[in-house]
């Protein structure tokens, strides 16, 4: 299905928010993702997974210009067309518990929606936000933590969590070793968590089995069995 | 209006285009997109005796006009493909191919005799060709006598449409298919993935959990057309053409090559209704071409 770039601008380094329009019968669960094509030729052959950031009057999607897929992404203009699949995936799993959201760099991004939908429902909850550095950020609310300092509290975000107990329920979402530490505080301090997790995949939607992670239960797939799962269930 | 309705054994297909095994899922997820009873055929997703699964993860990685994959033939078992995929192709109008794997002769004997008893399945795809397993895959498919004695076997139990998918991991593929057709097979389908490998030059290290994995996509078509082509001259027994085939004019090129069928593969993950849109692309070549029939198309590149 194609829809319309309606703003595609840098925000943070190498970090761009893109906004597509919202086509007729769209339906989104906060933590869902899409795949989009982002060449009409062969190379990158397979589409891209981004995590939906927010759907109200657009879909919001942030991403990092990392590799070939993402720079020839951010050429994309206003106007142009794009071809996506999806929503894909599930939504966060909602707990009745305090709620934090825990994002690190890019894995912010799933977590906006899960704010937006949360206050649209009532549901406070707290948001921990960590990135490398000022120049990174692109969110405007929550807490900060940066590891050298430039904004917010000085180290990972991973630290603003000390103070955790059981009587909370952790969203979390960003790179490998922030969310490996998250789970050994977790362990500690006793307080659940679900954690969505990135992988590459070549469908989306549980036919290539390529995004398989390792769980106590065997193999699951991130893009169906997930993308959040709950964090006892993950063999690192 | 042009005929794109092909005969293979004693089965009748809508038109040539059937997806591939391992990129279809069981074939009902893509009902989401398409009505897949407008295909010649679904080949599902290969099926064990057993459960399997598969590899460890990562299990995908992109390549230049490509991918490699690892995933080593995760299924769910006969039992729940029968007690839950199958009665779901009750009402799906085309024909049901179940690609079978088995680590020993024993296993896809047994396997391809359990699956005579349905109705449902029109033929069955005898898998001797996956790179990414230990046991039996493209180990049997290296060796002529085996395939032989394999599907010799098969012949005895199941009365089925047999079809052979063949690695191009070998020296000489047309030798394996005369093996095949020996053995009395219904027809070949070539090719499986090309066997490759990805390092990762940050960790040092074999990017696949399992190291080697099978290369997908349009990056091999002229490898899985080239094959075809030499087998078209060696076998009398029906091709069919698989390997990188991602728009109309790359499967015309196989009909061209001597592929009665074709199958899509990779594209599948990339476009959903990628099927859709080759059916309807060769429709459209044949009426250009003037060629009132899919079948008068096969194997014309041959002098």
């Amino acid at each position: 299905m194609k829809t319309i770039v309606l703003n595609n601008d840098q925000v943070a380094k190498d970090t761009y928010y893109l906004q597509l329009q919202v086509p007729e019968g769209f339906k989104y669960e906060p933590g869902q993702f899409l795949m989009l094509k982002i060449n009409k030729l062969n190379e990158p052959l397979l589409r891209r997974p981004f995590s939906i950031a927010k759907v109200d009057e657009t879909i919001d999607i942030y991403y990092k210009v990392i590799g070939l897929g993402t720079n020839i992404l951010k050429s994309y203009k206003k106007g142009d067309l794009i071809d996506f699949t999806g929503p894909f995936g599930n939504g966060f799993d909602l707990r009745n518990k305090r709620i934090v959201l825990c994002g690190g760099g890019i894995g912010v991004a799933p977590l906006i929606g899960l704010k937006y939908f949360l206050d649209s429902k009532n549901i406070t909850s707290h948001c921990f936000f960590g990135f490398n550095s000022k120049e990174d950020c692109f969110v405007d609310f929550g807490e900060i933590a940066t590891l050298d300092g430039s904004l917010g509290k000085k180290g990972s975000v991973v630290d603003l969590l000390e103070d955790l107990d059981n009587s909370f329920h952790v969203y979390a979402c960003g790179p490998k070793g922030m969310l490996k530490a998250l789970c050994e505080l977790a362990d500690r301090k006793g307080f659940s968590m679900d954690i969505s997790l990135e992988s590459n995949m070549a469908c989306g939607f549980g036919v290539c089995l390529g995004c398989s992670i390792n769980t106590i239960n065997g193999y699951k797939q991130v893009c169906k069995d997930g993308p959040a799962f709950n964090y006892t269930e993950i063999i690192w | 209006m042009v005929n794109l309705e092909v005969k293979l054994s004693n089965l009748r297909f809508k038109n040539p285009v059937l997806v591939a095994s391992g990129t279809f899922g069981w074939g009902i997820e893509y009902n989401r997109f398409f009505d897949i009873g407008l295909l010649g055929g679904v080949i599902v997703k290969g099926l064990s005796l057993n459960p399997r699964q598969g590899n460890p993860p990562p299990r995908i990685v992109e390549t230049p006009c490509g991918m490699l994959n690892s995933i080593g033939l995760q299924n769910i078992g006969l039992e729940k493909f029968v007690s839950e995929v199958l009665p779901q192709f009750d009402s799906i109008r085309t024909n049901l191919i179940v690609n079978i794997y088995g680590s020993e002769i024993g296993e896809f004997v047994e396997l391809a005799g359990r699956l005579n008893n349905y109705k449902q399945i029109a033929a069955l795809e005898i898998n001797v060709s996956c790179p990414n397993v230990k046991a039996g895959g493209a180990a049997f498919g290296k060796d002529p006598e085996v395939v032989f004695v394999l599907i010799s076997s098969i012949k005895k139990v199941c009365d089925k449409t047999i079809i052979v998918k063949l690695t191009p991991n070998v020296t000489d593929i047309a030798l394996i298919a005369q093996a095949a057709q020996s053995a009395k097979a219904d027809a070949v389908s070539l090719i499986n993935t090309l066997t490759g490998m990805i390092i990762d030059t940050k960790t040092k290290k074999p990017f696949l959990g399992n190291k080697f994995g099978g290369l997908s996509g349009p990056a091999i078509y002229p490898v899985g057309l080239k094959m075809v082509y030499e087998t078209y001259e060696k076998v009398n027994i029906p091709i069919i053409g698989v390997g990188g085939i991602y728009n109309a004019d790359v499967a015309v090129q196989y009909i061209l090559a001597g592929a009665s069928m074709i199958q899509i593969g990779t594209a599948n993950f990339v476009e959903p209704d990628i099927s859709l849109k080759i059916i309807e692309g060769i429709r459209r070549y044949l009426e250009d071409e003037e060629i009132d029939d899919v079948n008068k198309l096969v194997g014309l590149a041959h002098n």
